[in-house]
């Protein structure tokens, strides 16, 4: 080969690199991601609040974390965006329908259309995926409807029924795992993504309140999720909201729009054998049990409280005897 | 006889004296009623007043509320009602302004410190500078004074610490009992003078253990502070409550009462339904002005609850010694 042939196939394999620049989602260890640092968490006065109406953090290269500012809506949900190499992904929606207060649409636009030409690609294909049927996961789906090449998987629809019986979201070389993780609410699922070894629980697992509205599936579902931490490596299990502070076992009050000492996002495998133990525990009664990370609920309402003995309960006054 | 004389007329220098230093006296007193025209606050008849159709209420998004930090409203020409906007605090807590010959009495400071986000002093001294200017009253005392003890209550009485001209009731308890003149907190029933307006302030215990409530015969407005609103009644001590409640209905059955007027609105214009805690959002609220039948209801209740428990009416949720962290969400 001569000087010139060796050019030419040097300029090949470069528009190669360039024009076809796929990521394989193939790696011995999990993708490493970004959390250093503080999530949004409003002011004291809302009506003050200077922060930017939806936070994004780029976790890595291909996963994208958002939140709502708090000050728009308390209950300042999170959202992800997972990039593969045919589609992208977008897990919840926020909690706010209007455009003008909480511009979701145009964020995810934008962070896509920046990946896109960062990869040399054209902006993906997006799938809509709430996790749940939470007002704070399905708020801004309306958003979606009318986009372009979008696939919006609501609650209760076919294709959202399709995905959860296929068992598997493939975005091109990224395939995530979806697990049916019903009991706090009937239509939630779990994803689990072997790429970056992150599994997105919604508002199933999340560190804050979790209240039990079916004890049955629940149990189940905790034991689904922590099988398949055994079986697979889980670097982070990603929520869809905060509720706790930074003090063990101490939770922001309903509705606080003002969150100072927030708990992590993020929670560990481990916390998630404590759930099931703690929900073993309770075996399907009245209770409620503090942890440090979160606050399990079954058979109350979710603003109930620990306050008073064992827990306040205005109907227990009414039994004289309360456990 | 000489001496006669002269004492004669000592006697006629010295009435001379007082006859002059009374014309003096006179015409001062005449030309100071010129300077300042004395207002008078009759208990007979009722000086009428008026709501806003609505208050402020929040905003769908606290972030893109455009209202002012505290609505000012002139219920009359010397009673103002405040509300403090819930795009700040959720609290949308109502404060008073009564003035009086000379002086205006603040009920109340909000629940936000910070007179960045929450100016209250300065709205204060709007106020009252244009007032002065309207009746003539120069040089208004300023009494910084309180419902009851609540945080939510008091957060910016801070700022009026270093305003001249102003009298601080005081955050506690011997303080406040101190400054009205109550000795036998909560029984004892004093009467107030604000610059001619007779107030009648008596002890209501039961939501907190130092509140007050403010009868005013001039407009023959009733304020019951936290004790009793359109919300939920958060009573901490239910025996308390139950004095106070009976002692506000013996106070109306003896005065004339046109409304009663408090601190927050927590109820939806649906019948037993309240807005939960912490809304920043109320587009359908009802008055914050009650009735002495909703007066009456209360004192109803008092008779039918005998424990701890939420208890629901049209107009008021009686929180009886439940935490006011709990909340009925599902």
């Amino acid at each position: 080969m001569n000087i010139k042939q060796l050019l030419i196939l040097f300029l090949v394999l470069l528009a190669g690199t360039s024009l076809f620049a796929e990521e394989d989602f193939k790696r011995e260890t999990p993708a490493p991601g970004n959390l250093r640092f503080t999530w949004i968490h409003g002011s004291i006065s809302a009506k003050a609040n200077t922060d930017v109406r939806i936070q994004v953090h780029r976790y890595n290269e291909h996963t994208y974390i958002l939140r709502q500012n708090p000050a728009i809506h308390w209950e300042a949900p999170f959202m992800y965006l997972l990039m593969g190499n045919e589609q992208a992904l977008l897990l919840d929606t926020g909690a706010t329908e209007e455009e003008v207060y909480f511009p979701l649409r145009q964020v995810v636009n934008g962070v896509l259309q920046r990946w896109a030409d960062a990869q040399g690609i054209a902006s993906p294909e997006l799938i809509v995926l709430p996790l749940g049927s939470d007002q704070s996961q399905t708020a801004a789906l309306a958003q979606f409807t009318e986009r372009a090449v979008t696939s919006v998987a609501a609650p209760d629809s076919e294709a959202r029924a399709r995905i959860v019986k296929s068992g598997f979201v493939d975005l091109g070389g990224r395939v995530l795992t979806v697990v049916s993780t019903p009991g706090l609410d009937s239509s939630a699922i779990s994803l689990y993504d072997p790429w970056a070894d992150l599994l997105f629980t919604g508002n199933a697992f999340y560190p804050g309140r979790l209240v039990i509205r079916d004890f049955d599936a629940y149990y189940e579902s905790l034991q689904k999720l922590v099988q398949l931490t055994e079986g697979f490596p889980v670097q982070h299990i990603f929520g869809g909201r905060i509720e706790m502070t930074q003090r063990p076992g101490l939770d922001h009050r309903l509705r606080a729009n003002y969150r100072p000492n927030e708990h992590a996002l993020q929670l560990e495998p481990e916390q998630l054998e404590k759930a099931l133990l703690a929900v073993r525990l309770i075996n399907g009664a009245t209770d409620i049990r503090i942890l440090d990370d979160f606050i399990l609920m079954h058979g109350v309402g979710r603003g109930a409280r620990d306050w008073g003995y064992p827990v306040f309960i205005p109907e227990a006054f009414d039994t004289s005897n309360t456990r | 006889m000489n001496t006669y004389t002269s004492k004669r007329d000592q006697l006629r220098t010295a009435a001379g004296i007082i006859l002059v230093a009374c014309s003096l006296m006179v015409f001062d007193v005449a030309v100071s009623a010129l300077n300042t025209p004395a207002l008078s606050f009759p208990l007979e008849g009722r000086a009428e007043g008026e709501f806003p159709d609505q208050w402020i209420h929040g905003s769908k998004s606290a972030l893109d509320n455009t209202d002012p930090a505290v609505q000012v409203h002139a219920y009359n020409e010397h009673t103002y009602i405040l509300r403090e906007n819930k795009a700040i605090n959720y609290e949308g807590a109502f404060m008073y302004l009564f003035f009086g010959n000379g002086v205006a009495m603040l009920i109340d400071q909000g629940s936000t410190s910070s007179p960045a986000l929450f100016p209250l002093r300065q709205v204060i001294d709007e106020i009252i500078e244009r007032w002065e200017t309207q009746h003539q009253q120069p040089q208004t005392k300023l009494i910084v004074a309180n419902s009851h003890l609540h945080g939510d209550h008091y957060a910016a009485w801070n700022q009026f610490v270093d305003r001249p001209n102003t009298i601080m009731v005081g955050l506690t308890h011997e303080e406040m009992m101190a400054f009205w003149g109550i000795d036998d907190y909560p029984q004892q029933i004093v009467t107030y003078d604000l610059g001619g307006r007779e107030l009648v302030v008596t002890g209501t215990p039961g939501h907190q253990g130092s509140e007050l409530a403010i009868y005013d015969g001039w407009t023959d407005l009733l304020y019951t502070g936290d004790m009793f609103y359109r919300g939920r009644l958060y009573l901490e001590d239910w025996e308390a409550w139950v004095t106070s409640i009976r002692k506000l209905r013996r106070i109306a059955d003896r005065n004339p009462v046109a409304h009663l007027v408090n601190n927050h609105i927590e109820m939806t214009s649906e019948p037993g339904i309240d807005y939960p805690i912490g809304t920043t959002w109320q587009p359908n609220e009802p008055p914050m002005q009650m009735s002495l039948d909703m007066l009456d209801e209360a004192v109803e209740a008092t008779y039918d609850i005998n424990r701890p428990g939420i208890y629901r009416y049209d107009d008021f949720l009686i929180y009886n010694q439940v935490p006011w962290a709990y909340t009925t969400d599902l």
